[in-house]
């Protein structure tokens, strides 16, 4: 058992009641005086030139206050990486996918807003649309942007090692495709803004994952000086990648505040998330990999395409991912990848849990499984072969720090009994393994710059007593919150009720945000240094009027302890006491309390701020995009999947996974196994049912949750989450990521399982029941 | 909003709800039962319609796709009106189930259950429970879906509705009453106010059997219903198999049905009448499954749900 009192424990998260009660405020739930409600034109067109919108009819209707088109935003343009910015709040020339926007209004009801729209005449001139990601990149077709050659947003050549030559190596080569479908994130909560202007200032409410790179967005977009500009994030129902940058509604609603002089909201219905979707690109994976008889790996080929959509969004760190990725977990020397990142006229894709890596993990551990079958090897042997160690480093550069993938490939192996069910099981009973490989916070922000990726302020309640965290951290619903009170609450050594946490608020603290699997590591480091500074100039204080060593002090327990024998408090308590005369339950005996030594410091410095930040060390490779990929640590997780797949119909049950992460620590066990459990549903349903249909015109045909498939508490099997703790030496008392990494095994485990229960291959996902029975037939494996 | 507005019209009494149909049917007035569907087919496209389409897109398919003409300027709830839910056998054992009956007390119903288990595991099988308590036998058969999870048992069971207006009452069979995917005989001023399931002999067994893609809140690629009744001699007397999502609405496969009369049950017979319905059907090709693949599945289901409702006879 550790050490802690409040670390490494089942603590119930600091947001638990109020999220429970229904007392926790999300955007939707704020309303202001005066606040009007905004609505938007989306384009029925994929892909059209703008002839002529006409708003004279929605601006003449009662209720209106304000219409807007591009002709109010003066051309800027935006998106995610400052060297693609392609967006536009609304189209001006031309609109690119099916849900693209045109206006905005606002109205004193959102029925009025909804009229509006109905009174807008928009003309269109209709240009061939490209909605296959081949067809993009071929010569003869339309191009969405002229900056894109070929449609191509980004590509990608890297070459580590020495492919040919280990090519000479290899007793089997092996080439296998997988191919994915475009998802939705499927959050709870529909994205929400509300942008108030107030003497130059404009603050926005936003469900966002990002309060900092929205703020510089609009700050950006709007011409306004970025300290003018305040977003705050009040609770926020699930993100996962999409609520990761900055959307023109969220433009369209302070523009909507600015020329109003009211507070706007618009709130997206749960289409409009879909048409603005943002969230997994479709992946084209086809992979060549080598291995020697004994199971060493010797090569990977890789070529990827991704279709991403209208524009670029993440599209550029999305590419780098899929190709840097693969670097670990297995001792991989040489590796060649070609990545396309293309545009077509769909909705955009951006980042998405585990983020341009997810179907290039599931295709690179389905092919080890085959590899696994040539080779008449068990495939977690062949993996655990092949496994890295901490200390090493990959091909492309990447540094383990800390990394349990032994550990954990060993524990589900055992923990689920491996052995005995691959060997015996019933036809149409299945059981497969898969590892995974993700960063713990991205190396580098989004633009380029040198600032600290967060800073914390923790300061001390001048009355006495606890104290308040102030961090831009976003807490999206993963616990970030809870995390930072339990790293505060162990240094400080307070109770946890005794520690108040604001976040998500770019006054407070700047934090690059929920992406890239960063809080915990990032802004838990930086909670603890503030924290520790907070405690060190409270006993500094004490030490000072006890005539205690510093040295010997420390808090424990919410009580002053002094190692070396009693402290001399009688004064202080005195002087504690005649301040609060007609208090109750103030001490008249025992230890120094944190409360009496809190005052005590107060009353003689003022103000007691700590403060902390973190900014990576230097990292990754001098090559090309070597920053993509980079993080100061790495996670790493493996899974066992169950399945019974009903060979009649192919529909397929899981009936159970088993998964081990590294999380280097555990802040929180509950929280991570949280995380652990998320991730499997999430990937489960990637691998089974999850998929955004188009139909020949790029409109969405599934666009609601009855419709696009997650999977439901029904469902879900047991699932079992083993922690594995390798002490991250760059993380706060040795903790990394769970976030993401965790998603990473599932999709393979679940089809390696569905092929040692069926037999057959299924290159496709999401993997239905009928294409399960498609692939029976074909194998001629269905009764006559 | 994606709802347009309308006016709640709550009468007491099932003449007046017919009148308020009657009076209201011009500006359009649409009967709410549990709402499940109507208030999801009403719906606005969230991009206007007045906008222009691309000239391939078929300016009927909107997002999403339209349910509802017209969107109801009135709804005339039925909430209010005593009676209308509950479920009771006559003497002769015929069951009748209100059209206000929720789907989950139909599926807590002991008798039900036993009685008309076909109708009872189709209910397991609609939404949610959220969708099951507030959802109704009467909605889920107005709503007219080939794929609806009461409907279709319904069928299977022979399923006799009482219609009632201002000047009549009348009773339909459901097979009649449904006539393409929502559409049904009733008239503007008409309300469903009760469902008859006509008994079943002694020795008969009902089942009901979907096929999707995940274990809840999902619209079949193909369910199947199936009711047999055994003589005493152990041969099949009597046999009905209803298929869903096969067609614009649920098919009787009554060839599978007359091929099973007779004769012994075995595991081939079943087979052969699952073949044999999978020729009755004509299924389209949707997102949701290839026309070839729902006939191979009408085969494996329809033989399925006999062996199920066999077991259950005996
Ligand atoms: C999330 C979700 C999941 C669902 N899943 C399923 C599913 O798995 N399977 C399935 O079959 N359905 C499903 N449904 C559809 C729906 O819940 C059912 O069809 C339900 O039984 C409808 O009943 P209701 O009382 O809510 O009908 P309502 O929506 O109130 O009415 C439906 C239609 O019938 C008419 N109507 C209702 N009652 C009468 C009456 N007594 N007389 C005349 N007309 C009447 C209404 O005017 C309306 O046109 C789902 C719906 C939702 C929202």
């Amino acid at each position: 058992m550790s050490d802690y009192r409040i670390l490494n424990t089942r603590a119930p998260r600091v947001d638990a009641f109020d999220k429970v009660t229904g007392k926790a405020k999300y955007t939707d739930d704020l309303s202001m005086p005066e606040m009007l409600f905004g609505a938007i034109l989306h384009s029925p067109q994929a892909h059209a030139r703008i002839v002529k919108v006409d708003t004279t009819e929605a601006k003449k209707l009662p209720g209106v206050k304000a219409v807007i088109t591009s002709e109010d935003t003066e051309g800027i343009a935006f998106g995610v990486s400052p060297a693609r910015y392609d967006e536009q709040i609304f189209a001006s020339e031309r609109v690119r996918y099916v849900g693209d926007e045109i206006a905005a209004v606002a109205a004193v009801t959102p029925e009025i807003a909804r009229q509006a729209l109905d009174l807008i005449k928009v003309e269109f001139e209709e240009l061939p649309s490209v909605l296959d990601a081949h067809l993009a990149m071929d010569d003869e077709a339309e191009q969405l942007h002229e900056r894109y050659k070929n449609n191509i947003v980004q590509q990608v050549h890297w070459d580590f090692g020495d492919v040919e030559a280990a090519q000479k190596e290899a007793d089997v080569i092996r080439t296998d495709e997988l191919t994915s479908k475009m998802q939705d994130a499927a959050f709870l909560e529909p994205q929400s803004a509300l942008a108030t202007y107030d003497q130059g200032y404009l603050t926005m409410y936003s469900s966002t994952q990002a309060p900092h790179y929205i703020q510089r967005t609009l700050a950006m977009a709007l011409s306004l000086p970025l300290h003018k500009v305040r977003v705050v994030k009040p609770a926020v129902g699930g993100g996962f990648g999409p609520k990761a940058a900055c959307s023109s509604m969220e433009l369209a609603t302070c523009l909507l505040a600015m020329k109003t002089g009211k507070p706007v909201k618009i709130t997206f219905d749960r289409e409009q998330v879909f048409l603005h979707s943002r969230a997994r690109h479709q992946f084209f994976h086809k992979m060549t990999t080598g291995v020697r008889k004994d199971g060493t790996i010797c090569f990977l080929e890789h070529e990827a395409l991704l279709d991403g959509g209208a524009y670029c969004s993440f599209g550029i760190a999305t590419v780098y991912y899929a190709g840097s990725l693969l670097g670990g977990p297995y001792r991989l020397e040489n590796m060649k990848y070609d990545g396309y990142r293309v545009v077509t006229n769909k909705p955009a894709c951006g980042a998405q849990r585990g983020h341009g890596a997810v179907i290039a993990r599931a295709c690179f551990e389905i092919q080890l499984d085959r590899i696994a079958e040539e080779l008449n090897m068990d495939p977690v042997e062949l993996r655990l072969k092949n496994v890295r160690e901490a200390g090493e480093t990959t091909c492309n550069e990447l540094y383990l720090s800390s990394f349990g993938m032994k550990e954990a490939l060993e524990a589900v192996r055992d923990s689920a009994a491996w052995k005995n069910k691959r060997d015996d099981q019933p036809d149409g009973k299945g059981i497969g393994a898969a590892c995974g490989f993700f960063v713990s916070g991205a190396g580098y922000p989004i633009y380029y710059s040198k600032t600290p990726h967060c800073t914390v302020v923790t300061k001390l309640n001048e009355v006495g007593g606890g104290v308040i965290v102030e961090s831009g951290a976003a807490d999206i619903g993963q616990g970030s919150d809870t995390m930072l009170a339990m790293i505060t609450a162990e240094v400080l050594g307070i109770p946890l009720s005794d520690v108040r946490v604001m976040s998500g608020d770019s006054d407070l603290a700047v934090d690059l945000g929920a992406y890239s699997s960063r809080t915990t590591l990032m802004t838990g480091t930086a909670a603890k240094e503030a924290a520790e500074s907070v405690k060190a100039q409270i006993l500094e204080v004490i030490a000072d009027k006890t005539g205690a060593s510093i040295d010997d002090l420390d808090v424990i327990d919410g009580e002053v302890i002094n190692s070396k024998g009693d402290l001399n408090i009688e004064e202080l308590r005195h002087d504690f006491r005649m301040e609060h005369r007609g208090f109750r339950g103030i001490v008249k005996s025992g230890n120094l309390t944190f409360n009496e030594a809190a005052r005590v410091a107060f009353i003689d410095k003022g103000s007691i701020v700590g403060t902390g930040k973190y900014s990576p060390p230097k990292l990754g490779g001098s090559f090309k995009g070597a920053a993509v990929g980079t993080s100061p640590a790495f996670g790493c997780s493996a899974q066992i999947a169950e399945v019974d797949v009903n060979l009649d119909t192919g529909e397929v049950t899981v009936e159970k996974i088993t998964g081990a992460h590294d999380c280097g620590f555990a802040i929180n066990r509950t929280q991570v196994e949280g995380q652990m459990q998320g991730s499997m549903m999430m990937g489960m349903g990637e691998a089974l049912m999850e998929e955004i249909k188009y139909d020949e015109c790029g409109r969405v045909i599934n666009a609601n949750l009855a419709e696009y498939k997650i999977p439901t508490s029904l469902d879900m099997p047991p699932l079992e989450s083993i922690i594995i703790e390798s002490h991250e030496p760059n993380g706060p008392f040795g903790a990394k990521e769970v976030g993401e990494g965790g998603i990473m095994p599932t999709i393979p485990a679940i089809l390696n399982a569905i092929y040692d229960a069926t037999g057959v291959r299924i290159n496709e996902l999401p993997v239905t029941p009928e294409r399960i029975r498609t692939a029976l037939r074909k194998a001629g494996k269905v009764n006559k | 909003m994606s709802i347009p507005p309308f006016e709640v019209l709550q009468p007491e009494s099932l003449q007046e709800a017919c009148e308020l149909l009657g009076k209201h049917s011009s500006e359009g007035a649409a009967v709410l039962a549990g709402g499940t569907d109507i208030l999801v087919d009403i719906r606005r496209p969230i991009i206007p319609e007045h906008l222009p389409r691309c000239s391939g897109c078929d300016p009927k398919t909107l997002m999403p796709r339209k349910a509802v003409e017209k969107p109801p300027a009135y709804m005339v709830a039925l909430s209010r009106i005593p009676d209308l839910s509950g479920i009771s056998e006559a003497k002769n054992g015929d069951i009748s189930i209100g059209s206000m009956t929720t789907i989950t007390q139909i599926c807590e119903s002991q008798l039900v259950r036993e009685k008309l288990t076909a109708l009872a595991e189709g209910g397991d099988n609609l939404g949610s429970p959220l969708v099951r308590n507030r959802g109704t036998l009467g909605g889920n058969i107005c709503n007219a879906r080939p794929a609806a999870d009461a409907l279709v048992p319904s069928v299977a069971l022979g399923a006799q509705l009482e219609l009632q207006s201002v000047n009549e009452t009348r009773i339909v069979s459901v097979s009649d009453f449904v006539t393409g995917p929502g559409r049904t005989i009733r008239k503007a001023d008409e309300v469903l106010s009760k469902v008859i399931f006509p008994a079943l002999p002694e020795m008969s067994g009902s089942s009901c059997i979907k096929l999707a893609n995940r274990k809840a809140l999902e619209i079949s690629v193909v369910n199947v219903a199936a009711v047999l009744t055994l003589d005493k001699a152990g041969k099949i007397s009597q046999a009905k198999v209803a298929l869903g999502s096969v067609a614009p609405t649920p098919v009787l496969a009554e060839k599978a049905a007359a091929s099973l009369i007779g004769e012994k049950p075995s595991d081939d017979l079943f087979k052969e009448a699952g073949k044999t319905a999978a020729g009755e059907c004509k299924p389209i090709t949707d997102h949701r499954g290839s026309a070839l693949y729902r006939v191979d599945m009408v085969g494996i289901l329809v033989k399925n749900a006999l062996q199920k409702a066999l077991e259950r006879a005996r």
